[in-house]
């Protein structure tokens, strides 16, 4: 059983969950003076996450400390803002990792296999305060080790054995960070709550500090046409065996078609491209453009695939210095843009 | 052309009406969703399902379809478009194909034809046609034993990844010849199940050994302490001590010179290789040989890493909306049975999936030597003779006969 102190560290816990909901806490509740406290410091952790990218590890209170995380998710809910749930999330999950590292390696198993369901191998050394590595399930290991970029976290160069991985504290700590974080995402909802009034003035501070602090440089939008020379190598090679009729597999004209997609060309270039393909099929191939642009079927327009599947499919080709750098596609290819048309001029081509 | 296609179709018919019933539907098959490829050229039949095994024997009975698959996802409801199929998970898959491995034989059955200028040449597929530089090629494979056998070989490296690194039930894992070049891996553990496209790719590479970082394994590079690496390690460590071990004891001095490896360093390892591949199993640290050094050492662990992954079609595993020939129907390109392994080691493709009984007098216009049974055939060049019909089936299948005597 975790202690009150320690379902301040943990807020994901069961135990924790279970405490706040046995409080029976509702939203009109807290508009009442007692409150005060679990709101303040439930803004603190949002504005320490928009502002810092990080939540302070320290508190007075254990109860404030636990009521206020479900209160923050609600905020943040409200505030309907990718970037800040994505920060926030990503801050409350270093926080709680960082206690995970402090804490045992016992408690970092007990944590992880009853608030994520991870399967464990106990070594033979027993689990006990002394225990310095955790043989986890390699089903658990890829989950939360994929998101992690480094070589050293991928499956091929770690020790599986039977089912499991070994890590040791820091690793198993990095890795319950994106379960943690994968966690706190799951529980905002996508449909914002509405604004209660007496939590306006706290909502407005939170919106400001958001436009602040959100960096300024974002640039979604693509030139209509696609701009050769920033694309990157696997692509521009995919780009140029099509132009030249050769025939490629089929996640090849995939990765070039929803790459071209996205990049703005209009999909009657893109049938233009496929023309010289070897097996042209104009009906054919209109429907596979259409759909991959989102026109048809399932109406999802397709991004292309990431730099980690393409390699897999023997499709990264000399890569870059940029390549190293960016681990999409359409990353590196906006990186370029952004490189040749650094302000202003950006979008040359439209 | 129409003849051929139409005596093909026949046969597979004969076979069907008796042999239907053989066909294994796959577990949970009312959650499957179907698809058939029919021998009037190029029509597909999708998103079929099927709630009992004589409802899919029956079908096949009456369409004869040159090729039966299944998906290797469970839908709520397989009939619907994909979209709203709802997936509710998939087999671990693998395909082990031939087409994947670089066998010494393809030079002797595999034909290319340049579409531009009809060259033609042996072996693998040039990027560029030599005579007039087009980039339009096509291609013809041959199933020969060789390449069977080396696909095999992938198979058993599959089958002890899965079941020493991952853990695996080796009574979860289903294996079957394809019909045609290689074999698939069906496995159906829970554990597996949900996976997702990204994790699976996960295992993939770990098994084809991509990504293998040599400097992070610095246990092998090091040359004061005996590696931890010792053939009888556990995962990637024990597999390239393993073949760093059987690259010395095999490889010749001109072999390893032609690596990457300088001609004095190939002929110290050559001169002491009992030394050296002791490290790999002794107990006590052994030192390298003298001008052995990290370089040589990182060419001998990416020639082992090579050597001891498993080379496995990479879309295959990927794919979880894929659909995957059916056990135990007919492969149209070859008339063989795609038959269940149950023992890899000692399964022989030409022998148990020959489907026809019979014999037919056939015009073989061109055909490498093949077996069938015990018996070998060809080569063939511009020549009638009565085979046996699950070599007819073949030669005519892969457009090298014709029953007319055209």
């Amino acid at each position: 059983m975790l202690s009150k102190a320690d379902q301040a560290k943990y807020p994901v816990v069961p135990e924790a969950v279970e405490y706040v909901r046995q409080r029976g806490l509702t939203i009109e509740e807290l508009s009442d003076q007692s409150y005060i406290p679990i709101l303040d410091r439930a803004q603190e952790r949002l504005r320490q996450a928009i502002v810092q990218g990080a939540v302070s590890s320290e508190w007075q209170n254990d109860d404030v400390e636990i009521l206020s995380f479900p209160v923050a998710v609600y905020l943040s809910t409200i505030l309907q803002d990718d970037w800040v749930r994505r920060r926030f999330a990503l801050a409350e999950s270093k926080r709680a990792s960082q206690f995970l590292l402090n804490d045992d390696m016992s408690r970092i198993a007990q944590v992880a296999s009853k608030t994520f369901g991870w399967k464990i191998d106990i070594p033979e050394t027993d689990m006990n305060e002394r225990a310095t590595t955790l043989k986890v399930s390699f089903k658990n290991y890829i989950k939360n080790a994929l998101r992690i970029r480094e070589t050293r976290w991928k499956l091929t160069n770690r020790l599986l054995d039977h089912g499991f991985v070994e890590v040791n504290k820091d690793e198993a700590a990095r890795l319950l960070q994106e379960e943690i974080q994968s966690r706190i995402l799951s529980r905002m909802r996508d449909v914002p709550p509405e604004e209660p009034d007496f939590l306006r003035g706290r909502i407005e501070e939170l919106r400001r500090l958001v436009s602040e602090n959100r960096a300024t440089a974002a640039f979604s939008e693509l030139p209509k046409t696609a701009d050769l020379a920033a694309m990157p190598p696997c692509i521009r090679n995919l780009y140029d065996s099509m132009h030249s009729g050769k025939h490629i597999p089929h996640i090849g004209r995939f990765a070039v078609t929803s790459f071209l997609v996205n990049a703005g060309v209009s999909k009657e270039d893109i049938l233009l491209l496929f023309k010289t393909a070897a097996d042209f099929d104009e009906k054919k191939t209109r429907y596979q453009v259409e759909h991959i642009a989102g026109a048809r079927g399932g109406k999802t327009k397709y991004k292309p695939p990431k730099c980690a599947t393409l390699r897999t499919h023997g499709l990264c080709i000399a890569p870059d210095e940029l390549c190293r750098q960016t681990s999409h596609p359409l990353s590196y290819y906006r990186r370029k843009l952004y490189k040749a048309f650094p302000k202003g001029r950006r979008y040359a081509g439209k | 052309m129409q003849e051929n296609n139409e005596y093909v179709r026949e046969r597979f018919g004969e076979y069907y009406r008796d042999n239907a019933e053989k066909v294994k539907p796959p577990p949970e098959m009312e959650k499957r969703e179907y698809g058939f490829l029919l021998f009037e050229a190029g029509v597909m039949v999708r998103h079929k399902a099927f709630k009992t095994a004589n409802d899919l024997h029956a079908f096949i009975r009456t369409t004869v379809p040159a090729h039966a698959y299944s998906s290797t996802a469970y839908y709520l409801e397989p009939e619907e478009e994909m979209d709203r199929k709802g997936w509710q998970g998939a087999d671990l898959t693998f395909d082990v194909d031939a087409d994947h491995i670089v066998t010494p034989c393809k030079y002797v059955h595999d034909l290319w034809t340049c579409k531009n200028c009809n060259t033609q040449g042996k072996g693998p597929v040039p990027a560029k046609c030599p005579k007039c530089q087009g980039e339009r090629i096509d291609e013809e494979a041959w199933l020969c034993e060789i390449c069977l056998e080396r696909a095999k070989e992938e198979v058993i490296k599959l089958l002890d990844f899965l079941a020493k690194d991952f853990g695996f039930l080796r009574r979860d894992m289903t294996v079957c010849f394809s019909g045609h070049r290689g074999y698939h891996v069906h496995l159906r553990a829970d554990e597996a199940k949900n996976l997702d496209s990204d994790e699976r790719k996960e295992i993939v590479d770990y098994v084809l050994g991509l990504g293998f970082d040599t400097d992070l394994h610095l246990d092998l590079l090091d040359r004061r302490a005996a590696p931890d690496a010792k053939v009888g390690a556990s995962g990637w460590p024990g597999r390239v001590a393993r073949g760093i071990y059987e690259i010395l004891t095999e490889t010749s001095e001109d072999e390893l010179a032609s690596w990457d490896i300088n001609r004095r360093t190939a002929k110290t390892i050559a001169g002491s290789r009992e030394e050296f591949a002791s490290m790999w199993i002794g107990e006590k640290a052994t030192k390298f040989p003298e001008g052995v050094g990290p370089a040589t050492l990182r060419v001998l662990i990416r020639k082992a890493v090579e050597r001891e992954s498993a080379k496995v079609d990479t879309v295959v595993t990927t794919d979880i909306h894929r659909l995957i020939r059916i056990p135990e129907t007919l492969n149209g390109r070859t008339g063989f049975r795609a038959a269940e392994a149950s023992n890899i080691e000692s399964f022989d493709p030409f022998i148990d999936a020959i489907a026809f009984k019979g014999e037919e007098t056939v015009h073989v216009k061109e055909a490498p030597q093949f077996r069938i049974g015990n018996q070998t055939f060809g080569p063939y060049v511009d020549k009638v003779v009565t085979l046996p019909s699950a070599a007819a089936v073949l030669l005519v299948s892969k457009g090298k006969a014709s029953v007319n005597g055209e």
